[in-house]
């Protein structure tokens, strides 16, 4: 294209309102996209993600966690789940599990055809609004929710396994431990598994750690996994 | 010289309609942030397409290192993290992005909704849109999984485990995905062949179509 030809171009597109894609546009446009690679970069450099333990599929203890952006797929599951099972409609379980999240995407595909109005603007259109208020409601709150109820089970869980794989034998605060422990010694004596209300003033975190992977003493070898050693320690260790 | 190198070019390939055919079209100043500071709401299927790029580039660059199978997967990912130049900040990158790419998918989607753009004639487009923010999940899904850790084997267990409520065929479903009765080794190669592979080919392919119709169709006009 000769300079002419281009001016002439430029000429048509200012009375029409548009500019060229390039430069003009694009250029403009990979400011804006600069700026999103910017904030992944910065970021990138100060918040790592976390490698934890390797997968043991058996490991008991562990409290599974979704990516933050499908919180609310499971506590929907998980509330949703509860309910059912309330109404006795188990039987009934695909209709919760597979027909309700079918009807949801398949309602999201037919948006264009849900949407009749001729009017574009958001507010001339009310049911459209009610969808999009009912959507952003449905993913906030199963999303805090979801949040909400996976931190009250990871801070229980220490508690839960202590009743599970400790209380047996040992009791804290007047709690739990009962004979289940005790060991006859050759000369006749009673040895009881120590009271650990106050383990953690008796001993370091690295030798409740130790104590838990291989027990002395006459405690047995329980072969925690590795999720339930993490949650014990902090827990043993307060215990002051 | 380069007036040249162009000449020799197009004398064979003819590649200058071609681009003087995508830098000319004509794109509706209202767009253009530089015209409206408030016109940035238009940019955010543009920023998804460029953090996508920066996701292939990312993966390609962590796939160096990784080592897909059940007792590398996890040390590989270790060894990257901690003993490679630059390792821990790929791998960042590639973990932030993904959130960036849902967070910005969200913005565009509302944009789009608000503004009623999926009207006729573009319900096509919609369609297309909503196959490309599922496959972005799947995405989500199935790179979680790759580390090996305990976070990604028990959250893939609780996620494989919805494929058996679809009717009749719900079981064979759960089956396939994880390789198996259970997760484990088979699971592990499927979804990082489905992450690295089949994924990104229909992505790129649905990304086609989608700019393809952006183009034909043209963008909405002010209410």
């Amino acid at each position: 294209m000769n300079d002419h030809e281009h001016e002439h171009k430029a000429k048509e597109y200012q009375d029409k309102g548009v500019v060229p894609f390039w430069p003009e546009h694009l250029l403009k446009e990979l400011v804006v996209g600069l700026v999103a690679i910017a904030v992944l970069f910065v970021f990138s450099l100060f918040v790592h993600p976390s490698l934890g333990h390797v997968a043991d599929p058996g490991d008991w203890a562990y409290v599974p966690a979704p990516d933050w952006y499908f919180y609310w797929v499971e506590n929907f599951f998980d509330v949703g789940g509860y309910y059912w099972s309330v109404l006795g409609l188990v039987k009934y379980d695909w209709i919760l599990m597979f027909l309700v999240p079918a009807i949801g995407v398949a309602t999201l595909y037919l948006v264009p055809f849900i949407d009749r109005y001729p009017e574009r603007r958001l507010l001339k259109r009310p049911l459209m609004l009610g969808l999009l208020m009912f959507g952003m409601l449905f993913l906030g709150y199963f999303t805090a929710n979801g949040v909400y109820a996976h931190d009250t089970l990871t801070a229980e869980e220490p508690y839960n396994i202590f009743k599970s794989s400790c209380a047996t034998c040992h009791y804290i605060q007047g709690l739990g431990g009962d004979q289940t422990g005790a060991v006859k010694t050759p000369t006749g004596q009673w040895i009881y598994p120590p009271d650990l209300s106050h383990v953690g003033s008796i001993l370091s975190p690295a030798q409740i750690q130790a104590q838990l992977e291989n027990p002395k003493g006459g405690m047995p070898q329980l072969n925690l996994p590795p999720a339930a050693i993490k949650d014990l320690v902090p827990f043993l260790s307060n215990l002051k | 010289m380069y007036t040249r190198l162009v000449r020799w070019i197009d004398d064979r390939l003819m590649v200058s309609p071609l681009w003087r055919d995508m830098a000319d079209h004509p794109v509706p100043a209202h767009v253009n942030p530089s015209e409206r500071v408030s016109a940035f709401v238009y940019c955010f299927g543009g920023v998804t397409f460029l953090l996508i790029i920066a996701q292939f580039i990312t993966g390609m660059f962590l796939a160096m290192y990784y080592v897909p199978d059940i007792v590398n997967s996890y040390n590989s990912t270790k060894y990257l993290m901690h003993h490679v130049l630059f390792g821990l900040q790929l791998l960042s990158m590639h973990n932030w992005g993904s959130s960036l790419i849902i967070i910005m998918v969200t913005l565009h989607m509302l944009r789009i909704y608000w503004m009623g753009v999926y009207k006729k004639p573009r319900e096509l487009n919609w369609l297309v849109g909503v196959t490309l923010l599922i496959l972005i999940l799947a995405f989500g899904f199935t790179g979680y999984l790759l580390p090996w850790d305990e976070k990604a084997y028990f959250a893939t267990q609780v996620g494989v485990s919805f494929a058996k409520y679809v009717p009749f065929i719900g079981p064979a479903l759960q089956k396939i995905l994880s390789g198996g009765n259970n997760i484990g080794a088979a699971t592990l190669t499927r979804f990082f062949a489905i992450h690295v592979l089949f994924l990104p080919a229909l992505l790129i392919a649905f990304l086609g179509l989608h700019f393809l119709m952006i183009r034909r169709q043209g963008i909405t006009g002010p209410y």
